[in-house]
């Protein structure tokens, strides 16, 4: 990997100055570039000028790399110091070119082992064969996801499909907490698909067991009148309003059509949704659950117990429901057709709406980089969604670029404006620190248990309370952001409980040097890496300088800096004094929101 | 305003700054809230209130959980509800106080609930669920009246029964908008009279008031090594913290982040200090989260005194109720958690003596279909609810139950059942208990005036000893 890197550093040097995505901090090809917040800096579309809360005095070397920290707390999960060197000499899209072309690493495979190897423990520690789950259940993925996050190289690819598992929500708050395999192979479709296309997703998605549990579209049968059963509506419900059109009408741009009374436009109506749901009849087993003594068919009816949930669904004829089905805006399926005939034409026909762009792009942006997105670059994303430049709908990869190297994304002059950013979510906070400052894991694993995190300090990967995800996209909370009629949804998670329980938690990784931990084991820790952090002890500045390029992205406050510098310096323990360092920073505000 | 706040009054009679750490911090309070309550200059009702929302998050199959149980009902309801209905002989017998011909029973895992009912203390809301006006069958078909919005949608249905207002999208909730209007009532300023067990919620979620989450199991355990009195490492760290929640952000992100984990902070420290001095509950409480959830409220109400409350507004939320599929077992598991939750309930209120005070409503983002899919019931509207407290007028059943059968003059498709009371009168005559004035009932419903004249002396629905 170092020499493919050096190669391209090497290769792309000369390019470093031709940039097509705009200025960054310290680029060296413009020697009079000065960043500094000005009060007369006015973007385009907004009322009021920048009041910025940092005056960024870096040149050279230092600016690049906190701008190449701050596109990596976009990019990925979490990166180390290494990462950011290298993406702050290899450029934005020259990274994410690279990206593209790195093999994925997937959840699944790990998670026999881990199941083998916890059931061994359980049972040395004397524990009740019958007791333990027979197959792998949420723990067991919750260890393989940390496993692959903190190790892995595609670090684009993670990011891309942990925010794709907030928009195709399944949870394991449901009886799917018992199918950990299962769940991991509906995550690994996301990784797997990350960077192919949305249609792919979105078909894949509606045929995985996983979601038709969750949404009930399994063994969903065609109407019987005479016994007054009629095909279950919640998958093309749900499917129809946070997966692909959403509620009303958009406008490329991300705003409300408005009809002739200034009034929003539904996208559908409950009759839409009777004709969608007979499109998602017919869908059974695929394949069963090996079991030891007996060898059951794969049937329609099967419940998922006796299903592989990691297998796809296919299609039972006669329960699919017969007859044409008309869909939106005068879309007739046509009778005749196969089951699976219906349920492509159904699906392409929601892929083309010109809802999907901005309803997918702009959920995409705040995710990925901030809460209120101009319409201007929701509809840029759009554009790129809608035509990747080959003609070609539905582009994740041009997606993920648009968003990424937009200028609303990249440049220093939005950096600074008062309604950039976002509040990180609460595990983004945790893999980014966790990536940035890294564990020592005695015997290579890094597994870790998700349900605490998620109880005390509000999320954890596939453990949302319902398909609506953990916040609403449109949550405002009360306050400046409510008040100014701008959204952040990630607040919805920041309560009394959960602003204390992260903090408790930064307590555990960085006072108590515990980075993660699994349940069934107490013993065996992955220790948090505070080593080469240690080395700057004497030097205040100088620690405070590198934590605020693996941590804060050059967006720590002078006060902050301040308050934590007289706090430290009279420490004499060197442990001591870094500890409550990196303690301090990590729960400030410099920290938890991403500008 | 009426009042001065408790931290004018602090200032005013010399009593300090709080720094409420030990012990010694509930004397303060205590001594703080007793001389605030003998100030004359401020009024307040002597009489202690507090409504516990206990949301049913999926869509409770509730014509499972209040069924006709005499002939001919009975017969219509298994008919219609096929491999759904329970039978017969298992239900356990209601006699409510207000006959209408009909005989009723309960789903069979509601033990304690029947005990309850048949002692006065709990009634049932009859078929209730969100309406913007008066609605019939053929004015729903034909389009002629407003129907609330994103019916049949869990998004939609579980803010319209935590908003009361099926007409708009917003995520202010009634409680909150509630506690808005009568916090003024309470002394406490760190703790917000919205304590919720369940998180963030719309329901507790007002213009200016928001939810104090606790955890079920937990309460409200403090930022670990934050104390004031320490020393060494954990002084230092009490100290950085102070000053970093003490810095003032402009940017709207991290003044909202750095607002909330300080007042979480100086909520939780008042709240701990409370919950020390309250002395023993010795009621059983199963260990389930809904259980635990309703011995904290019972706790948390034997401190109100000491924190300064006489207006509290809890929020329980327990999920599982969208049974599409294996509903008959899935539905006795979670009524059967229910039901001993409420007995729990109710025998710690007894204890404490707070019973009387205390008023628990169910709400769900909707009723089922009375029709099944083959295992299961999809999404309805009108479904029967419940309320259980020393003020309901208990042991009846308010509101019309209707016809079960398929193809009546509300069903709208499968078994769907247009509302026969709207949650306007429902929420109404619950917050006219707990001390909203009539006056201010239309801020709080406006579409209230197409079901009920609030310039009545009548009761909207007279479940509440008002």
């Amino acid at each position: 990997m170092r020499i493919v890197f050096l190669f391209l550093f090497l290769y792309h040097s000369h390019l470093l100055g031709a940039q097509t995505y705009g200025d960054y901090i310290g680029g060296g090809h413009d020697q009079n570039i000065s960043v500094t917040t000005s009060s007369d800096f006015q973007p385009e579309g907004r009322q009021q000028a920048a009041t910025g809360s940092k005056t960024l005095q870096v040149s050279g070397l230092t600016g690049k790399l906190i701008d190449a920290g701050r596109f990596l707390a976009q990019a990925t999960m979490g990166a180390d110091r290494s990462t950011i060197d290298s993406v702050a000499k290899l450029g934005f899209e020259a990274w994410i070119d690279q990206q593209f072309e790195l093999p994925p690493t997937f959840v699944r495979p790990h998670i026999q082992e881990v199941y083998d190897t916890t059931f061994q423990r359980y049972l040395a520690a004397g524990g009740d064969t019958l007791k333990y789950p027979e197959i792998p259940a949420s723990e067991h993925f919750d260890y393989a996801w940390w496993q692959v996050n903190m190790t892995n190289d595609d670090l684009l690819r993670q990011r891309i499909a942990f925010a794709l598992s907030e928009i195709f929500v399944i949870s394991f708050k449901s009886e799917l907490d018992r199918y950990g395999e299962g769940v991991a192979s509906y995550y690994d479709l996301f990784i797997e698909h990350a960077f192919g296309n949305f249609k792919d997703i979105l078909l894949n998605v509606t045929l995985h067991p996983c979601m038709g549990v969750y949404l009930t579209h399994l063994n969903n049968p065609k109407s019987n009148p005479a016994r007054f059963i009629y095909p279950d509506e919640n998958y093309a419900r749900e499917m129809m309003q946070l997966f692909t059109i959403g509620l009303y009408e958009l406008n490329q741009d991300g705003s409300r059509v408005k009809d002739g009374n200034g009034k929003d436009i539904p996208t559908y109506d409950n009759d839409d949704i009777g004709e969608f749901a007979k499109i998602f009849t017919g869908l059974g087993a695929g394949a069963t659950r090996p079991m030891p003594d007996t060898i059951i068919e794969p049937a329609f009816g099967l419940r998922s117990s006796r299903i592989d949930m990691a297998e796809p669904m296919v299609m039972y004829e006669e329960y699919h429901e017969p007859g044409p089905k008309y869909l939106l805006n005068g879309f007739v399926v046509p009778a005749g057709q196969t089951g699976m005939e219906d349920v492509n034409a159904a699906l392409e026909h929601l892929f083309n709406h010109r809802n999907v762009g901005p309803f997918f792009g702009k959920q995409l942006i705040q995710r990925l980089v901030k809460s209120n997105p101009s319409p201007a670059y929701v509809s840029r994303v759009a554009a790129a969604f809608n035509d990747n430049g080959a003609g070609v709908r539905g582009d994740m990869k041009a997606v993920i670029k648009a968003i990424l190297l937009d200028e609303e994304a990249r440049s220093c002059g939005w950096y600074n404006d008062p309604v950039q950013g976002k509040l990180k979510e609460p595990i983004i906070r945790y893999t980014h620190f966790a990536r940035a400052v890294g564990g020592v894991s005695e015997n290579g694993f890094f597994w870790n248990q998700g349900d605490e995190y998620d109880d005390d300090a509000g999320q954890h990967p596939m453990y949302s309370p319902s398909v609506f995800n953990f916040y609403w996209p449109d949550f405002q909370p009360v306050g400046p952001i409510g008040n100014q009629g701008y959204l952040a949804p990630e607040f919805q998670v920041h309560n009394s409980r959960t602003s204390i329980g992260f903090v408790n938690f930064v307590n555990e990784w960085v006072v108590s040097e515990t980075l993660l931990r699994t349940k069934d084991d107490p013993e065996r820790l992955v220790l948090t890496h505070l080593d080469d952090l240690i080395t700057h002890a004497a030097d205040t500045e100088a620690l405070i300088n590198e934590l605020d390029i693996l941590l804060t992205n050059g967006m720590l406050r002078d006060d902050t800096r301040q308050i934590i510098t007289t706090i430290v310096d009279p420490l004499e323990d060197p442990f001591e004094k870094v500890k409550l360092t990196i303690y301090l920073m990590v729960i400030s505000a410099d920290y938890t929101i991403l500008k | 305003m009426k009042f001065k706040s408790r931290r004018q009054f602090i200032k005013e009679f010399g009593l300090g700054a709080l720094g409420l750490t030990t012990a010694s911090s509930v004397t303060q309070l205590k001594a703080i809230n007793a001389a605030y309550l003998n100030n004359s200059a401020n009024e307040l009702n002597s009489d202690y209130k507090a409504i516990v929302c206990f949301f049913l998050a999926g869509g409770n199959d509730s014509f499972n959980m209040l069924v006709p149980r005499g002939n001919p009902e009975y017969d219509e309801y298994a008919v219609t509800r096929s491999d759904l209905a329970l039978s017969q002989n298992e239900l356990l017998p209601i006699t409510p106080v207000t006959s209408d011909g009909r005989q009723y029973g309960l789903n069979p895992a509601m033990i304690n609930i029947h005990q309850l009912f048949n002692t006065g203390k709990v009634s049932f809301i009859n078929n209730v669920g969100p309406l913007i006006e008066p609605t019939t069958k053929s004015s729903y078909q034909n389009g002629s009246a407003p129907v609330p919005l994103g019916l049949f949608s869990h998004s939609d249905q579980l803010k319209n029964c935590q908003t009361g207002l099926p007409h708009v999208r917003t995520h202010f909730g009634w409680g909150g908008r509630m506690a808005d209007l009568l916090n003024s009532m309470n002394s406490n300023r760190n703790v917000s009279m919205n304590i919720s067990l369940a998180g963030t919620n719309i329901f507790q979620y007002g213009e200016t008031l928001v939810e104090f989450a606790i955890d079920p199991f937990d309460g409200s355990p403090g930022i670990t090594g934050y104390d004031p009195l320490s020393t060494g490492f954990d002084a230092n760290r009490t100290e950085g913290i102070d000053l970093l929640l003490g810095v003032e952000h402009s940017d709207m992100y991290k003044k909202t982040y750095t607002d909330i984990l300080k007042r979480s902070l100086e909520g939780s420290i008042e709240f701990r200090a409370a919950m020390e001095q309250i002395g023993s509950l010795n009621t059983f409480f199963s260990d389930n989260r809904i259980s635990q959830s309703f011995k904290r409220i019972t706790e948390v109400i034997m401190a109100r005194d000491i924190l300064g409350f006489k207006r509290q507004i809890f929020f329980v939320r327990m999920g599982g109720w969208d049974m599409h599929g294996e509903l008959l077992n899935s539905h006795e598991r979670n009524l059967t958690v229910v039901d001993n939750a409420l007995g729990e309930f109710a025998n710690g209120l007894d204890e404490t003596g707070m019973f009387d005070a205390v008023t628990t409503f169910t709400i769900s983002d909707f009723g089922r279909t009375l029709t099944s899919n083959g295992n299961g019931s999809d999404h309805a509207w009108g479904g029967n609810a419940l309320v259980m407290g020393g003020d309901v007028r208990g042991g009846d059943m308010y509101g019309t139950y209707p016809s079960l059968a398929l193809g009546g003059a509300l069903d709208v498709h499968n078994g769907v059942l247009i509302p026969t009371t709207p949650n306007d009168s429902y929420f109404a005559e619950l917050a006219l208990w707990f001390g909203v004035s009539l006056s201010d009932l239309s801020t709080l419903f406006p579409n209230i005036g197409n079901f009920y004249d609030t310039g009545s002396s009548a009761a909207p629905l007279g479940f509440m000893n008002i």
